[in-house]
C-alpha cells in the first residue's frame, strides 16, 4: 500500500527530501519503508515527511534513476537526504514541456521524446532544427519532395496539405523562419508523439508538434559566464555524382538530331529560337561558313569540355560557417536572469551570404509572495545575400544548359550561352541595341540580392498563487517581424537588357532606337510585415489528498498572425545617386523580337493574410497511489478558414490515458528491474485542409491590361462534400530502467486509424474543375513500435554509451472510395500518392509489369490483357487497372532509426551516429529521350542502352528511337525494371570532443572548457540499390555535402 | 491581506479574458485570411471572373484547324513534336489529345468560369444592372460549346441531328454531376439560345473587344447558323451585326513588310479571341502550301500582308489579327461580309450578294495612283458560281483561325466532297469527305472516368 504525506499524529516523523545530484529536489519520488512494504509518495518538492518506529529501511526510487536503500531509525528523527545517481542515457532531463506546462515524464501518460542539450550540442551548425532528425525515433526526415526536406512526426498522418509539424518556442507556435533561433538558446527539444500529446495542441497539431525550450536564468544560481566559437567548413558538391550524361554522348545525340532535321529552320520566328553551341556550328556548316576541319575541331572542343568542371571552377568554392556566443546568467534576491547574445556569419559554396544576430534577455522575478512575472525579449537581426549561380540554376528556355557548355574561352573571356534567342538571331541586329547576349561568367556580379530581417519577440509571464495548489498564469506574447528584400539588377546584368532591348522601338526610316525601358538599374523591393500576437489565460490546480493526487489544467487562448506584403519595381535607377525613370505600364507596346504587343512588367503586388485562432482546452490526471494515474484532456479550436460554414469552423480533439506504475508495485519481484512503468493513450484528432472550402473563391491576380479592371481567377473549387479527416490513435507505451540502471529505455506501440483521409482523386475534367480534386478518399490503419534503448557501460576506463532508436511502421488502405483504378494514377510517382488498392500501404510503389526488351529493337516490351504488348499508349492509358500493376512496397521505410555511440576516455569522448532506412522502394530515375531530346534532360543510363540485339541480355534500358514516343518513355519510367529498395545506412556525424574541467585540471583558467571536432553527412556505408543512387535524394538533386566543424566552449 | 488587492485583480483579469473568448469568437474569426480572396457575390466579381483573358479569350480549341488543309509540316519538324499530335496531324483514330491537360479541360473550365460568373449574378440580384455581365458569360459558354461541337461532334444535319451524338451540356458549377452527352439537336438549342438571350443583354459598345458585345454576339450567331444551314437567319444576325460595327481594315495602309503586319485589337474585330495553337500549326513548324498562294491575284494584297517568304522559298503565315505569331479566333467584320454575302447568295438577292463581298475586297486590293482600288466588282452570273467564289474567298480570307475546318465540315454535308491529304515522307494520309474522323476523339481519359460514348471511330 502507498501513503502518502503525513505519517499519524503520535510518533516520531522523519523527514525525508530526495534530490537529484546536482540538489535539484526530484517530485514525486517514490519512498517505501520496507519492514512493512508500504510506498509512499513525495510532494512536488521532493519532501515527505514520515513515521518510523524504530530501525528501518528505506528504499527510494525515482525513474531513470538507480534506487537507493538506506537503513535509518526513526527515533533519531534525523533528516534523511538522498542524492540519486542517474540510471542511463537521456533520462537524466525528466521534464518535458508541452508548450503549456513542464510536467515530468514520470506523470504524463503521453509519450515524449525528448532531446537535451548534451545531445544537441553533438552537433555544431546555424539552424537547430538541422541537428534533430537523427536524435530521435520519432523524427524521419523525408527529401524526396520537390521542395526540400521534410522532417515529420512518426511518420505523415495527413496525405494533404501542410505536412510540417507544429513547432512551439517555450509557450507559444513560432512564427516565423526557425533559422532565426539561435541554437546556443535551447535547453531541450521535447517531441510530443501521441494524441494525449498532441491533443493540447488541437488542429494545428496534426502532424505532430515540436516543443523547443530555450534557457533561463534560475534563482539560487550563481552568476556564470560562458562562451563559445565555431567554424565549419563545407566541401564543394560533388557534380559528377549526379547520374548525368557525358558531354560526348551529349554531342552525339545533338548530331543525330541534327542529321534527322529536328534544328531545321527557315521560317524568322524559328531561326530566332535559341540553340545549342553545337547546332549553332552545324547550322553554319550548312551554310558553308564553317568547313569540315573547323567543324570537326569544334566538335571535339564541345566533347572535351564538360559544364560540371566549369561549375566546380568558376562557381563553386568551400563553404565558411561562423558562430560566436556570449551567454550570461545570474540571480540575486527575486530575480533571476539570462541574457544571450549570438552571432553567425555563414558563406555558402556559392558564396550566399547569411548574417545572423541574436540578443535574448530573459528574467524570472518574484516581487511579491505568490506572484511570479517572467519577461523575454529577443531581438533577431538577418541578413542573406545572393551568391553564384548553382549547378541547374543557370536557366535557357530550351532546357537544360549542354553538358558541354562552357563559360569560359581559353583566354579567360566569358562566353555567351543562348538563352531567350540564337547567337545567329543575334548578331544580326543593329548595333544600336544594348548588348542582348548572356555570360553566366558574370551575370551575377550585376545583380544584388539581398534580404533583411528583423524580428522582435517580447513574452511576458504572469503567474499567480491564489490558493494551495492553485494557481492562475497568464502569458502573452508579441511577435514583430520586418523583413526587406531587394533586387537591384545592374544595367549590365542580362535581365536589364534583355528589358530594354525588348521594349526598344525602332524608327523603320530613320532607324532611330526609342526606349521605352529606360537605360539604368532596376530595383525590385519587397516590404513585408508580420505582427503577431498570442494571449493565453490558464488555471492550474494541484494537489495530493491522501492517497490522491490532482493535476488539473484548463484555459483559453487567442492568437492572429497577420503578413502583408508589398512588391514594387523601380527602372531607370542610378543606384548611386537614388534618381529613377518612369515608365507607362498601361501601353502595349510592340516588343522587338516578336512584334507582339507587350506591357512593361511592374511587378507590383499587395497581399494581407490573417491567421486567427480561438481555442479552449482541458487537461487534467488524477493519480491514485502513485502508481494509478488516469488523465483526460479535451480541445476545441476555431479559426478563420476561409468559406467554411461558422459551424464548421470549430473542431473538438480530445484524449484518454491510463498509467500504471507497476515497478511500484509489491508483487513486482523482478530483481533486475529498477523501474516499470506501463501507460496507454487513446485520442482523436483531425486535420483540416486548408484551402477546403464550401464556396468557391476567387483571386485576383492582377489588372487586365484590355479593360485595366481587377481580373479574377477561381481560387478554389466549390467543394462542400469535403469533411475533416479524423485519426484515432492508440498508443500503448512502457518506460523501463533494467539492471540497476545499465539499460533504460521506453517501447511504445501505436496504431492509427484514419477515415476520410485527403487524396486528390481524379475527376472528370468535363466538370470543368481540373482532372483531380482533394475528396475524403478513404480509410487506413497503421501501426508502429518504437523503441528507444540507452545502454552504459564502462570498461578499462573508457565509458561506453550507446543509443538506439528504432521505429517499424506499417500501414495500409482499408478502404477506398475512388472509382478510379486507372494504373496510370498510381505509378512512377516521386512524391507518393495514396494507394488506390485495399490492404496495401498508404503510400505503397507499384509499377508496370516488364516484359524485358525486345531484342530485335531495343523497345520496351510491357503487358496488356496478360499478352506482351508495345501499344505503350494503352499500356499507360485504360490498359492497366491497379490490380495489373506489379506492387513492390512500401514508399516510406517501415523500419528506421538511428544508432548513436559514445565512447569516452578521460577527458576525450568520441560519438558517431548512423542513420538506417529499411523496408521501402522508389522508382529511380532512367533516361527519357522525350526529356532528352526536348529538354536536354540526360541520365547516365544512356550510355548502358540497348544498341544492338543481345545487349538485351544485360541491360534494361531501351534503345535510342527517332521520332521519340513519350509513351514508351513514360512505360519504361514507370516499368519494374526502375523500381529498386531503398534499404540504406548511413554514417550521419562523428563528433569529438576533450573537456576540461579546473576541478580536474587545476591549470585551467577557466571553470570549463571544451573543443569539438564535427564531422558531417559522411555519406552512405551501406545501400541495397547497386545504381549508386542515395535513396535520400531520388531525384537527383544534389546530395549534402560533407562539412567539418570545429568548435570552443569555455565556462567562466 | 496585502495581497489581496492583486489577488482579485488577476482574477478579474482572468474572467475578462474567459468571457472575452466566449463571446467574441465569431467576430473575431470572421476575418478573411487572404485579402485577395473572396467568395464570389455581385457584378463586380462575375465581371473579373470573364474578364481573366489568358483563359477565356486565349484558349479557343485549335485540334479542328490543325486537322484541317491549310497548312503543311516538314516530316522533320513534325518528328519534332509530341507524339499526340503528330497523331493529329495525320488523322489517327484515337490518342489525340494528352491525358489530363488538353483542349476538352480548356473548354470546360472555362464553361465553368461561365457558369459561376451566371450563379454569382444570380445570387448579386439586380437583374437589370447585370444584364450586360450575364450577356458576356453567355456568349462565352455558347461560343465555347460550339467550339466543342465542331471538333467533337459530326456535323450538324437537321436530318438526323436528334440521333447524332452531341457535347456534354454543363450549366452549373456542380462538377460532380455525372457527364453525359447530348444529342446534337439539344447541343445546337442549347448554343442558340444562349446567344440570342446574350444579343438581347449585351451591351453596344464594350469597355474593350475582349468583353463581347451586342455586335460580337449577332456576329456568332450568324457564324452558327451559316454552319447549321440556317441561311436566313444568319444573314439577317450578320447584317444586324454589321449595321452596329461594320468598318473594314484598308490594306493598302498596312506595312507589308512587317513581320506581322496587321495588329491587334484592330477595327474590324468585334471579338478578341485566340487558339491555344496546336504544335504542328505553330508559327514556326507550318509552312502554306504554294497551291493556296496561287488563287491570290497579283494585286490582291492579301499575298504580300498575309503571307510571308522564308528563307527557303517556303511561304510561312504572318497575318494574324493578333499581331504576333499567335492565331486570331475572335469575331470581326470581314466574317461578317463573307457570311451575308453567302447567305444573301444562297436565299436571297445575288446583286447584294455580290455588293458584301465587293465591300470587302476593295480594301484588300492594291489602289492605283488616284487611290481607286484595283479589285474588279464581282460579275454576277449565276448563283452556284457566284457561291463558288464567295466560298473561295471565305478560304483566302479566313486562315487559321477555325474558320476553315467548320467550312470544310459543313460544305462535305452539302456534297462539296473536300478530301484533306498529307504526305509525310512518300506516306499518304486522307481523312475522306464522308470520314468518321472529321469527329475527333473525346479524350481517351475522358471516357475512362465519365463512361460517356466515344465517337464512333
Amino acid at each position: 500500500m502507498l501513503f502518502s504525506g503525513m505519517g499519524t499524529a503520535f510518533g516520531q516523523l522523519t523527514e525525508i527530501r530526495v534530490f537529484d545530484r546536482e540538489g535539484r529536489p526530484l517530485p514525486a519520488a517514490v519512498v517505501e519503508l520496507r519492514s512493512v512494504r508500504l510506498s509512499y509518495l513525495a510532494d512536488s518538492s521532493g519532501r515527505l515527511r514520515l513515521k518510523v518506529s524504530g530501525r528501518d529501511t528505506l528504499m527510494v526510487s525515482f525513474m531513470g534513476y538507480s534506487r537507493q536503500l538506506r537503513a535509518v531509525d526513526g527515533r533519531t528523527g534525523k533528516l534523511q537526504e538522498f542524492f540519486m545517481e542517474e540510471s542511463a542515457g537521456t533520462l537524466e532531463v525528466v521534464t518535458v514541456s508541452t508548450g503549456y506546462q513542464r510536467i515530468p515524464r514520470e506523470r504524463s501518460t503521453g509519450a515524449f521524446g525528448l532531446v537535451d542539450e548534451k545531445l544537441l550540442s553533438q552537433q555544431i551548425g546555424t539552424n537547430v532544427m538541422d541537428r534533430l532528425p537523427y536524435l530521435s525515433s520519432a523524427l524521419n526526415l523525408d527529401r524526396r519532395g520537390a521542395g526540400g526536406s521534410q522532417l515529420s512526426v512518426r511518420g505523415l498522418s495527413t496525405i494533404q496539405g501542410p505536412s510540417a509539424p507544429l513547432v512551439v518556442v517555450d509557450n507559444f507556435p513560432y512564427q516565423g523562419e526557425l533559422e532565426n533561433i539561435n541554437p546556443n538558446d535551447v535547453e531541450s527539444v521535447t517531441i510530443l508523439k501521441d494524441a494525449a500529446a498532441t491533443s493540447i495542441w488541437g488542429a494545428k497539431a496534426g502532424n505532430g508538434v515540436i516543443v523547443i525550450t530555450t534557457k533561463k536564468g534560475a534563482l539560487g544560481k550563481p552568476f556564470s559566464v560562458s562562451f563559445g566559437a565555431s567554424t565549419m567548413m563545407t566541401a564543394k558538391p560533388d557534380l559528377f555524382g549526379l547520374q548525368q550524361m557525358s558531354p560526348s554522348e551529349m554531342v552525339d545525340v545533338e548530331l543525330m538530331l541534327f542529321e534527322r532535321g529536328r534544328f531545321d529552320a527557315v521560317s524568322p520566328a524559328a531561326l530566332m529560337a535559341p540553340v545549342s553551341p553545337l547546332v549553332a556550328v552545324l547550322r553554319r556548316h550548312r551554310l558553308g561558313a564553317v568547313d569540315d576541319a573547323q567543324l570537326a575541331e569544334a566538335v571535339q572542343g564541345f566533347r572535351d569540355s564538360d559544364v560540371r568542371n566549369e561549375f566546380s571552377r568558376y562557381f563553386y568554392r568551400n563553404g565558411l560557417n561562423q558562430q560566436y556566443s556570449l551567454q550570461l546568467s545570474g540571480s540575486a534576491d527575486k530575480l533571476a536572469w539570462r541574457t544571450s547574445f549570438g552571432h553567425d556569419r555563414n558563406s555558402s559554396e556559392l558564396g550566399a551570404g547569411y548574417q545572423r544576430t541574436n540578443l535574448n534577455i530573459s528574467a524570472l522575478l518574484t516581487p511579491l509572495k505568490g506572484l511570479e512575472v517572467s519577461l523575454g525579449l529577443l531581438l533577431t537581426r538577418s541578413l542573406s545575400t545572393g551568391g553564384r549561380p548553382g549547378y541547374g540554376s543557370v536557366s535557357v528556355p530550351g532546357g537544360e544548359l549542354p553538358m558541354y557548355t562552357r563559360f569560359a574561352g581559353n583566354d579567360g573571356r566569358p562566353l555567351a550561352v543562348a538563352k531567350d534567342y540564337s547567337l545567329a538571331y543575334l548578331q544580326g541586329l543593329p548595333a544600336a541595341l544594348l548588348d542582348w547576349k548572356y555570360y553566366p561568367l558574370e551575370d551575377y556580379r550585376h545583380t544584388d540580392v539581398s534580404s533583411r530581417l528583423d524580428d522582435v519577440l517580447l513574452d511576458i509571464g504572469l503567474r499567480q498563487k491564489f490558493a494551495k495548489g492553485l494557481q492562475g498564469e497568464l502569458n502573452y506574447r508579441n511577435q514583430q517581424q520586418r523583413t526587406d528584400g531587394e533586387n537591384l539588377y545592374g544595367q549590365q546584368s542580362y535581365f536589364v537588357r534583355n528589358l530594354v532591348n525588348n521594349f526598344s522601338q525602332l524608327n523603320a526610316q530613320s532607324g532611330a532606337l526609342s526606349y521605352k525601358v529606360p537605360l539604368g538599374a532596376v530595383l525590385d523591393k519587397s516590404f513585408g510585415r508580420r505582427p503577431s500576437y498570442n494571449l493565453r489565460g490558464q488555471l492550474n490546480y494541484n494537489a495530493t489528498i491522501g492517497r490522491h493526487g490532482l493535476a488539473l489544467m484548463a484555459g483559453g487562448e487567442m492568437s492572429q498572425d497577420r503578413t502583408t506584403v508589398q512588391r514594387s519595381r523601380t527602372y531607370g535607377m542610378d543606384p548611386e545617386v537614388l534618381t529613377f525613370s518612369q515608365v507607362d505600364f498601361t501601353a502595349r507596346y510592340p516588343q522587338y523580337a516578336t512584334g507582339a504587343l507587350g506591357l512593361i512588367p511592374n511587378n507590383q503586388a499587395m497581399l494581407e493574410r490573417t491567421n486567427r485562432f480561438v481555442s479552449a482546452y482541458f487537461n487534467g490526471s488524477y493519480t491514485y497511489l502513485g502508481r494509478y494515474t488516469f488523465s483526460a484532456s479535451a480541445r476545441r479550436d476555431g479559426s478563420n478558414l476561409f468559406g467554411v460554414l461558422p459551424n464548421n469552423r470549430f473542431n473538438p480533439l480530445g484524449s484518454l490515458g491510463l498509467k500504471w506504475n507497476l515497478g511500484a508495485e509489491r508483487f513486482f519481484k523482478a530483481g533486475w528491474v529498477d523501474g516499470l512503468q506501463l501507460k496507454g493513450t487513446l485520442g482523436i484528432s483531425g486535420n483540416t485542409d486548408q484551402n477546403r472550402s464550401a464556396y468557391a473563391t476567387l483571386a485576383f491576380p492582377a489588372s487586365s491590361p484590355y479593360t485595366n479592371t481587377p481580373y479574377a481567377q477561381i481560387g478554389s473549387f466549390a467543394n462542400p462534400e469535403l469533411r475533416w479527416e479524423r485519426v484515432m490513435m492508440l498508443n500503448l507505451g512502457a518506460d523501463f530502467s533494467l539492471l540497476k540502471g545499465r539499460i533504460a529505455g521506453n517501447a511504445a506501440y501505436y496504431r492509427k486509424s484514419a477515415r476520410d483521409l485527403f487524396g486528390r482523386a481524379q475527376i472528370d475534367y468535363t466538370g470543368g474543375a481540373g482532372e483531380s480534386i482533394i475528396k475524403n478518399v478513404g480509410r487506413m490503419t497503421g501501426s508502429g513500435l518504437e523503441l528507444e534503448l540507452r545502454t552504459k557501460a564502462s570498461f578499462l576506463g573508457i565509458d561506453w554509451e550507446a543509443g538506439l532508436d528504432l521505429t517499424r511502421y506499417r500501414d495500409k488502405v482499408t478502404a477506398y472510395y475512388n472509382p478510379n483504378t486507372d494504373g496510370s494514377a498510381f505509378v512512377g510517382k516521386e512524391i507518393p500518392v495514396v494507394t488506390g488498392l485495399v490492404g496495401k500501404p498508404v503510400f505503397g510503389v507499384f509499377s508496370y509489369r516488364w516484359a524485358g526488351l525486345d531484342p530485335l529493337t531495343g523497345d520496351p516490351v510491357g503487358i496488356l490483357a496478360g499478352a506482351q504488348s508495345k501499344d505503350y499508349n494503352a499500356i499507360i492509358g485504360r490498359g492497366t487497372s491497379i490490380d495489373q500493376l506489379v506492387y513492390h512496397g512500401s514508399a516510406m521505410p517501415t523500419l528506421f532509426g538511428n544508432f548513436r555511440h559514445t565512447f569516452s576516455y578521460g577527458n576525450f569522448s568520441l560519438t558517431a551516429v548512423l542513420n538506417y532506412k529499411l523496408g521501402y522502394f522508389f522508382t529511380k530515375r532512367s533516361i527519357s529521350y522525350n526529356s532528352l531530346y526536348n529538354f536536354r534532360t540526360g541520365h547516365s543510363d544512356f550510355s548502358r542502352r540497348w544498341q544492338k540485339p543481345g545487349d538485351e541480355q544485360f541491360t534494361q534500358v531501351p534503345s535510342m528511337v527517332y521520332p521519340e514516343n513519350a509513351s514508351r518513355d513514360a512505360f519504361y519510367a514507370r516499368s519494374e525494371a526502375n523500381v529498386i529498395s531503398g534499404d540504406h545506412l548511413r554514417l550521419q556525424y562523428l563528433s569529438m570532443a576533450w573537456s576540461l574541467a579546473k576541478q580536474r585540471q587545476r591549470w585551467l583558467p577557466v571553470r570549463t572548457a571544451s573543443l569539438q571536432l564535427n564531422m558531417n553527412n559522411l555519406g552512405i556505408l551501406w545501400r541495397a540499390n547497386s545504381h549508386g543512387v542515395d535513396p535520400d535524394y531520388p531525384i537527383g538533386s544534389l546530395t549534402n555535402p560533407f562539412n567539418v566543424a570545429i568548435g570552443l566552449k569555455t565556462n567562466f | 491581506m496585502k495581497k489581496q488587492p492583486i489577488k482579485n485583480l488577476a482574477w478579474r483579469c482572468m474572467f475578462a479574458m474567459a468571457v472575452m473568448l466566449a463571446f467574441s469568437c465569431d467576430k473575431f474569426l470572421d476575418e478573411k485570411p487572404n485579402k485577395n480572396q473572396v467568395v464570389p457575390a455581385g457584378i463586380r466579381d462575375a465581371q473579373a471572373l470573364l474578364d481573366y483573358h489568358p483563359t477565356m479569350n486565349q484558349q479557343d480549341i485549335g485540334a479542328g484547324e490543325a486537322s484541317a488543309d491549310t497548312y503543311y509540316i516538314t516530316p522533320a519538324r513534325l518528328a519534332s513534336i509530341a507524339e499526340n499530335f503528330r497523331r493529329m496531324y495525320t488523322f489517327e483514330k484515337d490518342y489525340l489529345f494528352a491525358p489530363g491537360y488538353n483542349d476538352w479541360t480548356n473548354l470546360y473550365s472555362n464553361i465553368h468560369v461561365a457558369n459561376l460568373a451566371l450563379e454569382t449574378l444570380d445570387k448579386a440580384g439586380d437583374p437589370a444592372g447585370s444584364a450586360n455581365v450575364r450577356g458576356q458569360a453567355l456568349f462565352f459558354r455558347a461560343h465555347l460549346l460550339f467550339q466543342g461541337a465542331l471538333v467533337w461532334c459530326s456535323v450538324y444535319d437537321k436530318a438526323d441531328s436528334k440521333v447524332q451524338m452531341g457535347m456534354p451540356l454543363r450549366l452549373n458549377t456542380n462538377f460532380n454531376a455525372p457527364s453525359t452527352r447530348a444529342d446534337l439537336e439539344q447541343t445546337f438549342a442549347q448554343v442558340l439560345s444562349d446567344l440570342r438571350l446574350a444579343v438581347q443583354l449585351l451591351e453596344v459598345q464594350q469597355v474593350a473587344p475582349t468583353r463581347p458585345s451586342k455586335a460580337a454576339a449577332l456576329g456568332l450567331l450568324a457564324r452558327v447558323q451559316l454552319y447549321m444551314g440556317e441561311y436566313g437567319e444568319a444573314y439577317k444576325n450578320a447584317l444586324g451585326g454589321l449595321e452596329l460595327k461594320g468598318e473594314l481594315m484598308d490594306f493598302a495602309g498596312l506595312n507589308a513588310s512587317a513581320a506581322f503586319p496587321i495588329r491587334q485589337l484592330n477595327e474590324e474585330v468585334l471579338f478578341e479571341s485566340r487558339l491555344a495553337t496546336p504544335p504542328p500549326m505553330s508559327n514556326a513548324n507550318s509552312f502554306v502550301p504554294a497551291s493556296l498562294l496561287a488563287l491570290y491575284d497579283a494585286d490582291d494584297l492579301r499575298k504580300v500582308v498575309l503571307f510571308r517568304t522564308n528563307a527557303d522559298g517556303s511561304i510561312g503565315f504572318k497575318g494574324s489579327y493578333e499581331g504576333s505569331n499567335t492565331y486570331f479566333s475572335g469575331v470581326s467584320t470581314n466574317e461578317l461580309y463573307l457570311i451575308a454575302a453567302e447567305t444573301s447568295a444562297r436565299v436571297g438577292g445575288l446583286e447584294q450578294a455580290g455588293r458584301y463581298l465587293d465591300r470587302l475586297l476593295e480594301k484588300r486590293w492594291r489602289r492605283d495612283a488616284s487611290g481607286r482600288s484595283l479589285h474588279v466588282p464581282v460579275t454576277v452570273s449565276n448563283r452556284e458560281g457566284l457561291i463558288d467564289r464567295i466560298l473561295l474567298e471565305r478560304k483566302k480570307e479566313l486562315l487559321f483561325r477555325g474558320i476553315r475546318w467548320m467550312d470544310i465540315k459543313r460544305l462535305n454535308r452539302d456534297g462539296a466532297g473536300i478530301q484533306v491529304r498529307r504526305s509525310i515522307g512518300g506516306v499518304e494520309y486522307l481523312l475522306e469527305a464522308a470520314d468518321k474522323r472529321f469527329a475527333l476523339p473525346i479524350p481517351e481519359d475522358v471516357i475512362a472516368i465519365s463512361g460517356m460514348p466515344q465517337n464512333p471511330r
